[in-house]
Protein backbone atom coordinates (compact mmCIF):
# COMPACT_ATOMS: atom_id res chain seq x y z
CA UNK A 1 0.00 0.00 0.00
CA UNK A 2 1.21 3.29 -0.76
CA UNK A 3 0.42 5.08 1.80
CA UNK A 4 1.79 3.05 4.59
CA UNK A 5 4.92 2.75 2.65
CA UNK A 6 4.70 6.91 2.81
CA UNK A 7 4.04 6.24 6.30
CA UNK A 8 7.16 4.28 6.88
CA UNK A 9 9.62 6.94 5.17
CA UNK A 10 8.04 9.43 7.48
CA UNK A 11 8.35 7.47 10.41
CA UNK A 12 11.60 6.55 9.23
CA UNK A 13 12.73 10.45 8.54
CA UNK A 14 11.43 11.72 11.53
CA UNK A 15 13.15 9.39 14.10
CA UNK A 16 16.44 10.19 11.99
CA UNK A 17 15.79 13.58 12.25
CA UNK A 18 15.40 13.75 16.30
CA UNK A 19 17.77 11.28 16.57
CA UNK A 20 20.19 13.67 14.82
CA UNK A 21 18.83 16.33 16.99
CA UNK A 22 19.29 14.50 20.16
CA UNK A 23 23.27 13.58 18.51
CA UNK A 24 23.84 17.12 17.97
CA UNK A 25 22.69 18.43 21.53
CA UNK A 26 25.21 15.95 22.86
CA UNK A 27 27.93 16.48 21.60
CA UNK A 28 27.14 20.20 21.64
CA UNK A 29 27.37 19.59 25.45
CA UNK A 30 30.60 17.29 25.89
CA UNK A 31 32.96 18.43 23.47
CA UNK A 32 34.65 21.48 25.03
CA UNK A 33 34.69 19.32 28.15
CA UNK A 34 36.06 16.43 26.24
CA UNK A 35 38.81 18.62 24.11
CA UNK A 36 39.64 20.05 28.20
CA UNK A 37 39.91 16.21 28.99
CA UNK A 38 42.25 15.10 25.97
CA UNK A 39 44.41 18.40 26.06
CA UNK A 40 45.30 17.68 29.63
CA UNK A 41 46.26 14.17 28.45
CA UNK A 42 47.98 14.87 25.37
CA UNK A 43 49.48 18.44 26.48
CA UNK A 44 48.82 18.98 22.51
CA UNK A 45 46.08 21.20 20.83
CA UNK A 46 45.79 19.51 17.51
CA UNK A 47 46.27 16.14 18.89
CA UNK A 48 43.52 17.08 21.49
CA UNK A 49 41.51 17.92 18.43
CA UNK A 50 41.88 14.95 16.59
CA UNK A 51 41.08 12.30 19.68
CA UNK A 52 37.49 14.77 20.38
CA UNK A 53 36.96 14.45 16.41
CA UNK A 54 37.95 10.63 15.88
CA UNK A 55 35.27 9.61 19.17
CA UNK A 56 32.96 11.89 18.04
CA UNK A 57 32.79 10.11 14.82
CA UNK A 58 32.79 6.37 16.43
CA UNK A 59 30.45 7.09 18.38
CA UNK A 60 27.88 8.71 15.61
CA UNK A 61 29.20 5.63 13.68
CA UNK A 62 28.28 2.63 16.16
CA UNK A 63 26.29 3.89 19.13
CA UNK A 64 24.13 6.56 17.69
CA UNK A 65 21.10 4.32 17.91
CA UNK A 66 21.71 2.89 21.50
CA UNK A 67 19.57 4.78 24.25
CA UNK A 68 21.16 8.77 24.79
CA UNK A 69 21.35 8.05 28.42
CA UNK A 70 24.32 5.72 27.75
CA UNK A 71 26.25 8.34 25.18
CA UNK A 72 27.64 10.00 27.76
CA UNK A 73 29.87 6.98 29.87
CA UNK A 74 30.68 5.22 25.82
CA UNK A 75 31.59 8.62 24.88
CA UNK A 76 34.00 8.86 26.93
CA UNK A 77 35.17 5.22 26.64
CA UNK A 78 35.90 5.96 23.05
CA UNK A 79 38.10 9.05 23.65
CA UNK A 80 39.61 7.74 26.28
CA UNK A 81 41.02 4.33 23.99
CA UNK A 82 41.80 7.06 21.61
CA UNK A 83 44.01 8.78 23.75
CA UNK A 84 45.59 5.97 24.79
CA UNK A 85 46.19 4.97 21.51
CA UNK A 86 47.44 8.14 20.42
CA UNK A 87 49.93 8.09 23.68
CA UNK A 88 51.13 4.96 22.41
CA UNK A 89 51.69 5.75 19.12
CA UNK A 90 53.86 9.19 20.44
CA UNK A 91 56.01 6.89 22.46
CA UNK A 92 56.47 4.38 20.00
CA UNK A 93 57.25 7.85 17.78
CA UNK A 94 59.89 9.12 20.19
CA UNK A 95 61.67 5.87 20.84
CA UNK A 96 62.60 5.66 16.87
CA UNK A 97 63.34 9.57 16.55
CA UNK A 98 65.67 8.95 19.77
CA UNK A 99 67.31 6.06 17.55
CA UNK A 100 67.73 8.76 14.38
CA UNK A 101 71.27 10.09 13.95
CA UNK A 102 70.13 12.66 11.93
CA UNK A 103 67.46 14.07 14.05
CA UNK A 104 66.92 17.71 14.81
CA UNK A 105 66.47 18.53 18.20
CA UNK A 106 65.68 22.43 17.65
CA UNK A 107 62.72 21.07 15.06
CA UNK A 108 60.21 20.64 18.05
CA UNK A 109 61.23 23.55 19.45
CA UNK A 110 60.87 26.22 17.23
CA UNK A 111 58.31 28.98 18.49
CA UNK A 112 56.03 31.41 17.25
CA UNK A 113 57.73 34.96 17.53
CA UNK A 114 54.32 36.70 17.67
CA UNK A 115 52.69 33.82 20.25
CA UNK A 116 55.53 34.48 22.55
CA UNK A 117 54.97 38.52 22.26
CA UNK A 118 54.56 39.94 25.68
CA UNK A 119 50.29 40.61 25.32
CA UNK A 120 49.34 44.32 26.01
CA UNK A 121 46.27 43.63 27.41
CA UNK A 122 45.54 44.80 30.76
CA UNK A 123 44.49 42.02 32.95
CA UNK A 124 42.40 43.06 36.12
CA UNK A 125 44.17 41.29 39.35
CA UNK A 126 41.38 39.42 40.04
CA UNK A 127 41.22 37.91 36.42
CA UNK A 128 45.19 37.45 37.02
CA UNK A 129 45.00 35.85 39.91
CA UNK A 130 42.17 33.26 38.73
CA UNK A 131 44.22 32.38 35.31
CA UNK A 132 47.62 31.90 37.49
CA UNK A 133 45.61 29.29 39.88
CA UNK A 134 44.35 27.49 36.86
CA UNK A 135 47.48 27.65 34.87
CA UNK A 136 48.64 25.77 38.39
CA UNK A 137 45.58 23.41 38.74
CA UNK A 138 46.23 22.14 35.14
CA UNK A 139 49.79 21.73 35.42
CA UNK A 140 49.37 19.70 38.42
CA UNK A 141 46.58 18.01 36.81
CA UNK A 142 49.38 17.11 34.33
CA UNK A 143 51.63 15.48 36.65
CA UNK A 144 48.80 13.12 37.80
CA UNK A 145 49.44 9.53 36.82
CA UNK A 146 47.32 8.94 33.78
CA UNK A 147 44.54 7.00 35.69
CA UNK A 148 44.31 9.50 38.46
CA UNK A 149 44.12 12.66 35.89
CA UNK A 150 41.48 10.43 34.05
CA UNK A 151 39.12 9.81 36.80
CA UNK A 152 39.68 13.35 38.60
CA UNK A 153 38.60 14.90 35.27
CA UNK A 154 35.59 13.15 34.15
CA UNK A 155 34.38 13.04 37.94
CA UNK A 156 35.61 17.19 38.74
CA UNK A 157 34.90 18.37 34.88
CA UNK A 158 32.69 16.28 32.96
CA UNK A 159 30.19 15.85 36.86
CA UNK A 160 30.05 11.62 35.80
CA UNK A 161 28.88 9.52 38.72
CA UNK A 162 31.33 6.63 40.05
CA UNK A 163 29.37 4.08 37.95
CA UNK A 164 29.62 6.20 35.16
CA UNK A 165 33.26 6.74 35.42
CA UNK A 166 33.52 3.31 36.01
CA UNK A 167 31.91 2.39 32.73
CA UNK A 168 34.02 5.41 30.89
CA UNK A 169 37.22 4.03 32.07
CA UNK A 170 36.39 0.23 32.18
CA UNK A 171 37.34 -0.59 35.77
CA UNK A 172 35.55 -1.04 38.84
CA UNK A 173 33.78 1.34 41.24
CA UNK A 174 36.20 0.81 43.97
CA UNK A 175 39.17 0.85 41.68
CA UNK A 176 37.84 4.89 40.45
CA UNK A 177 36.64 5.90 44.17
CA UNK A 178 40.73 4.61 45.01
CA UNK A 179 42.08 6.98 42.35
CA UNK A 180 39.66 9.85 42.70
CA UNK A 181 40.71 10.24 46.47
CA UNK A 182 44.58 9.85 45.09
CA UNK A 183 44.44 12.29 42.80
CA UNK A 184 42.77 14.81 45.63
CA UNK A 185 45.05 14.48 47.88
CA UNK A 186 47.91 14.69 44.86
CA UNK A 187 46.84 17.58 44.35
CA UNK A 188 45.64 19.20 47.46
CA UNK A 189 49.21 18.83 48.34
CA UNK A 190 50.73 20.50 45.15
CA UNK A 191 48.03 23.27 45.41
CA UNK A 192 47.85 23.93 48.77
CA UNK A 193 49.21 27.42 48.57
CA UNK A 194 46.15 28.48 45.69
CA UNK A 195 43.56 27.25 47.98
CA UNK A 196 44.41 28.75 51.51
CA UNK B 1 28.18 24.48 70.07
CA UNK B 2 31.18 21.60 70.26
CA UNK B 3 33.64 22.22 67.48
CA UNK B 4 33.12 20.13 64.33
CA UNK B 5 35.54 16.32 64.38
CA UNK B 6 38.40 16.21 62.42
CA UNK B 7 37.15 13.93 59.41
CA UNK B 8 34.34 15.96 59.32
CA UNK B 9 36.41 19.09 58.60
CA UNK B 10 38.73 17.16 56.20
CA UNK B 11 35.68 16.24 54.40
CA UNK B 12 34.60 19.89 54.26
CA UNK B 13 37.92 20.70 53.03
CA UNK B 14 38.32 18.11 50.39
CA UNK B 15 34.63 19.55 49.12
CA UNK B 16 35.94 23.22 49.09
CA UNK B 17 38.81 22.09 47.43
CA UNK B 18 36.31 19.93 44.45
CA UNK B 19 34.06 23.21 44.39
CA UNK B 20 37.35 25.12 43.37
CA UNK B 21 38.74 22.96 41.23
CA UNK B 22 35.55 22.30 39.67
CA UNK B 23 35.49 26.41 39.60
CA UNK B 24 38.47 26.34 38.06
CA UNK B 25 38.54 24.18 35.43
CA UNK B 26 34.71 25.05 34.27
CA UNK B 27 36.23 28.73 33.97
CA UNK B 28 39.11 27.49 31.66
CA UNK B 29 36.38 25.45 29.25
CA UNK B 30 34.78 29.08 28.76
CA UNK B 31 37.77 30.04 27.53
CA UNK B 32 38.85 27.88 24.56
CA UNK B 33 39.66 29.79 22.05
CA UNK B 34 37.65 30.39 18.23
CA UNK B 35 39.87 28.08 16.66
CA UNK B 36 39.23 24.81 18.59
CA UNK B 37 35.24 25.94 18.49
CA UNK B 38 35.17 26.13 15.10
CA UNK B 39 37.29 23.00 14.72
CA UNK B 40 34.87 21.32 17.59
CA UNK B 41 32.12 22.64 15.59
CA UNK B 42 33.04 21.33 12.02
CA UNK B 43 34.07 17.55 13.50
CA UNK B 44 30.26 18.18 15.74
CA UNK B 45 28.72 18.17 12.15
CA UNK B 46 30.85 15.53 10.37
CA UNK B 47 29.38 12.83 12.81
CA UNK B 48 26.18 14.15 12.52
CA UNK B 49 26.25 13.27 8.77
CA UNK B 50 28.05 10.26 9.41
CA UNK B 51 25.36 8.94 11.78
CA UNK B 52 22.47 10.37 9.28
CA UNK B 53 24.16 8.65 6.21
CA UNK B 54 23.69 5.23 8.14
CA UNK B 55 20.29 3.52 7.38
CA UNK B 56 18.67 3.70 10.38
CA UNK B 57 17.02 1.50 13.06
CA UNK B 58 13.69 1.45 11.24
CA UNK B 59 14.54 1.86 7.77
CA UNK B 60 17.12 -1.26 8.41
CA UNK B 61 14.17 -3.13 9.61
CA UNK B 62 11.87 -2.45 7.21
CA UNK B 63 13.61 -5.02 4.80
CA UNK B 64 13.29 -7.52 7.45
CA UNK B 65 10.31 -9.06 5.48
CA UNK B 66 12.03 -9.09 1.93
CA UNK B 67 14.74 -10.52 3.27
CA UNK B 68 12.91 -13.03 5.30
CA UNK B 69 11.09 -14.27 2.42
CA UNK B 70 14.14 -14.65 0.47
CA UNK B 71 15.90 -16.68 2.77
CA UNK B 72 12.53 -18.87 3.02
CA UNK B 73 12.92 -19.47 -0.49
CA UNK B 74 16.47 -20.43 -0.24
CA UNK B 75 15.70 -22.94 2.38
CA UNK B 76 12.66 -24.43 0.51
CA UNK B 77 14.85 -24.81 -2.83
CA UNK B 78 17.37 -26.51 -0.61
CA UNK B 79 15.46 -28.96 1.41
CA UNK B 80 13.32 -30.22 -1.91
CA UNK B 81 16.51 -30.11 -3.95
CA UNK B 82 17.25 -33.65 -3.51
CA UNK B 83 13.83 -35.19 -4.10
CA UNK B 84 14.44 -34.26 -7.73
CA UNK B 85 17.17 -36.92 -8.02
CA UNK B 86 14.68 -39.28 -6.67
CA UNK B 87 15.10 -43.62 -7.51
CA UNK B 88 19.36 -42.42 -8.18
CA UNK B 89 21.43 -43.61 -5.06
CA UNK B 90 23.84 -40.92 -3.69
CA UNK B 91 26.80 -43.17 -5.17
CA UNK B 92 25.22 -43.20 -8.33
CA UNK B 93 24.38 -39.52 -8.66
CA UNK B 94 28.02 -38.89 -7.57
CA UNK B 95 29.52 -41.07 -9.30
CA UNK B 96 31.06 -38.47 -12.42
CA UNK B 97 31.90 -35.95 -9.38
CA UNK B 98 33.97 -38.52 -7.57
CA UNK B 99 35.74 -39.62 -10.71
CA UNK B 100 36.78 -36.46 -11.57
CA UNK B 101 38.07 -35.35 -8.11
CA UNK B 102 39.94 -38.84 -8.56
CA UNK B 103 41.69 -37.60 -11.85
CA UNK B 104 42.35 -34.20 -10.13
CA UNK B 105 43.68 -35.87 -7.13
CA UNK B 106 46.20 -37.84 -9.00
CA UNK B 107 49.82 -36.64 -9.80
CA UNK B 108 49.75 -38.28 -13.21
CA UNK B 109 46.68 -37.02 -15.25
CA UNK B 110 48.15 -33.23 -14.12
CA UNK B 111 51.50 -34.01 -15.43
CA UNK B 112 49.48 -34.96 -18.55
CA UNK B 113 47.47 -31.94 -19.19
CA UNK B 114 50.34 -30.01 -18.42
CA UNK B 115 52.64 -31.90 -20.81
CA UNK B 116 52.82 -29.64 -24.20
CA UNK B 117 55.39 -31.94 -25.88
CA UNK B 118 53.08 -34.18 -26.52
CA UNK B 119 51.14 -31.78 -28.91
CA UNK B 120 47.62 -33.01 -27.33
CA UNK B 121 47.96 -36.33 -29.23
CA UNK B 122 46.15 -38.14 -25.64
CA UNK B 123 43.13 -35.80 -25.85
CA UNK B 124 42.44 -36.33 -30.05
CA UNK B 125 42.79 -40.13 -29.25
CA UNK B 126 40.65 -39.59 -26.42
CA UNK B 127 37.96 -38.15 -28.38
CA UNK B 128 38.36 -40.69 -30.98
CA UNK B 129 37.57 -43.33 -28.71
CA UNK B 130 34.71 -41.73 -26.97
CA UNK B 131 32.97 -41.45 -30.83
CA UNK B 132 34.00 -44.88 -31.35
CA UNK B 133 32.01 -45.90 -28.29
CA UNK B 134 29.02 -43.65 -29.02
CA UNK B 135 26.32 -46.06 -30.20
CA UNK B 136 25.71 -45.49 -34.00
CA UNK B 137 22.67 -42.88 -35.12
CA UNK B 138 22.23 -45.09 -38.45
CA UNK B 139 23.07 -42.20 -40.15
Amino acid sequence: MPSASHGDVELSDSTTNSQSRALNQFLAGVELKAFKIAQAALRHEDDALDAVQDAMLQLARAYSERPAEEWKPLFYRILENRIRDMQRRRTVRGRVISWLPFRNDDEDDEQDPIAQAPSFDPQPPRKLEITEAMDALEKAIETLPRRQQQVFMLRTLEGLDVAETATAMGCSEGSVKTHYFRALQALRAQLGEFWT
Amino acid sequence: MSPPAPGARTEEMVGEFEQHARALLEDSVLRIDGRVRSCLNQARHAAIEEAARRPSFWRRYSLMPAASAVAAAVLVAFVLWPHSHQGESIIEGGHGTVEDLDLLADGDALDLVSDETDGGAFYEWAVEQSDSNEPSTGA
